[in-house]
């Protein structure tokens, strides 16, 4: 078996990289496809937090790239969805404990295992976004409509163009449509113009995130997040899957209209 | 020699004659007509305007002038006080007309064709050009000039170190910042960038000018 080795990355932090990682993850877990997420932020690891899985960190990377350890041993299994893994970062060291060449390796040994190996970067382009991407047949670049996100995400689709990564997907996160409406926020045809690659979903902002993010509970297993809705999206067109690419919040759009339509207005 | 106290010159109303009403009529229309003899096939046919100033003319002097003027095929079209303002505008633009030196065909191109992005630098001892976008962030640098087809949203330096007659042109035309030879820009916040219109950067009188690339203005290298 062959599976997809897919980094997600930003440039820019707080984007929304580590969110998108485990909910697409959940959510092609949950579509019945094997899933891990990888969390390549060494030092400063999130993704088992949003994941809910960090009580049960045993082993993690680095024990995997220094030998510790097998990487079956390192990897956790969700207990939500039996197809949805999570191979966790160390906290105690740094992005030097991994190297470019044993994320190849490791990104290799996942790839014959499970459909979709769903990497996390850290932020910044040095030696971990390096690490990250080592191993990628595809990517996600993760971007919100800020200009200085967006001027991020443009040096990071540079430098993965110079490293002859050929697939590079763009997500849009924490779109705000009301404020787009006003002018007050850039459009999305604005952040196509300049980035200039595929579309492969855009997230509403939405406060379930939140919430959900600091629960370690997933967005994309509610079936009311609108965000949850826009992972499940993307999940399906990772797939292969013709689901086109709107803005999700057209049903709370059509609710207001609805809601308008009862006020009598 | 004296000052002429004849003189005929194009407007955009047609032809205008002068004459220092000063001077003794019967002098004013011998200098006429040596002035006519000069180039009579110019004359032939021509009509003229009579510039008389905020002086009273005698309808005998009139008669004769326009005697005079008959002779060599003028026809006067008309009588206007001074005629200042009227005369041949200069060009729209307040800047000097875009006389670049001829093309050396030793002069190397250099050829990129794909998005420059944020972080990335292209730099040539010729001329650059860009099929593709340059973005916000990014630089170009050229010896020589800048063409890019497509947008300049980053930083465009021609020119390098000190050719003044480097130019920069761009089909959409928004960098962050230009340089052309030791000259600095950076375009105004609110500045009109019509979109689709082709624009031009270059050096005049010790600044960097930008304008419209207007159709029909044919291919530059032509001018000049």
């Amino acid at each position: 078996m062959a599976g997809r080795v897919i980094t997600v990355t930003s440039g820019k932090g707080g984007v929304g990289k580590t969110t998108f990682s485990a909910n697409v993850s959940a959510a092609l877990a949950a579509l019945g496809k094997r899933a891990v997420a990888v969390d390549t932020d060494v030092g400063l690891r999130n993704l088992d937090i949003v994941m809910g899985l960090e009580n049960r960190i045993v082993y993690d990377l680095v024990d995997v790239v220094e030998g510790r350890c097998r990487l079956q041993k390192a990897i956790i299994r969700d207990k939500r969805i039996a197809t949805l893994h999570m191979l966790p970062a160390a906290q105690t060291r740094d992005k030097s404990a991994v190297t470019p060449d044993a994320m190849e390796k490791i990104c290799a040994e996942l790839r014959s295992q499970f459909d979709f190996t769903i990497v996390d970067s850290p932020a910044g382009i040095e030696s971990g976004f390096q690490n990250a991407i080592a191993g990628a047949d595809e990517v996600v670049i993760v971007t919100t409509p800020h200009v200085s996100a967006i001027r991020d995400a443009d040096r990071v689709i540079g430098l993965l163009e110079a490293a002859e990564k050929q697939q590079i997907h763009l997500v849009i996160n924490r779109l705000q449509p009301e404020m787009v409406r006003r002018g007050d926020m850039l459009d999305i045809s604005d952040i196509l113009d300049i980035l200039a690659i595929e579309l492969l979903g855009i997230i509403p902002e939405d406060e379930c995130i939140v919430v959900s993010s600091n629960r370690g509970e997933l967005a994309a297993l509610h079936a009311t997040s609108p965000a949850g809705q826009a992972y499940k999206n993307i999940a399906r067109r990772l797939l292969g899957e013709d689901v086109p690419v709107l803005p999700v919040e057209e049903d709370r759009g059509l609710l207001k209209r609805l809601a308008r339509l009862f006020k009598g207005q | 020699m004296a000052k002429p106290r004849v003189k005929l010159s194009g407007t955009d109303y047609g032809l205008l004659l002068r004459l220092e009403w000063d001077s003794p009529l019967p002098q004013l229309l011998v200098e006429l007509e040596e002035y006519l003899q000069q180039s009579p096939k110019f004359f032939a046919g021509a009509q003229v305007l009579l510039e008389i100033g905020s002086r009273p003319v005698l309808q005998q002097d009139m008669e004769q002038l326009t005697v005079v003027l008959l002779r060599y095929g003028v026809t006067l079209q008309g009588v206007v006080p001074i005629l200042d303002g009227l005369e041949r505008r200069p060009p729209p633009a307040a800047h000097a007309p875009f006389t670049p030196s001829p093309p050396d065909p030793q002069t190397l191109l250099h050829l990129e064709q794909r998005t420059v992005r944020s972080g990335e630098k292209v730099a040539a001892e010729g001329h650059v050009i860009i099929v593709g976008d340059v973005n916000p962030g990014a630089e170009v640098m050229a010896g020589h000039n800048i063409f890019v087809w497509g947008a300049l949203r980053g930083s465009a330096y021609a020119g390098v170190p000190d050719r003044e007659e480097a130019i920069i042109a761009a089909l959409h035309f928004a960098p962050i910042q230009l340089r052309i030879a030791g000259h600095i820009a950076r375009p105004p916040e609110a500045r009109a960038t019509v979109a689709g219109t082709p624009e031009l950067a270059r050096i005049d009188q010790n600044a960097i000018v930008v304008e419209a690339w207007e159709r029909g203005r044919g291919g530059f290298y032509k001018r000049g």
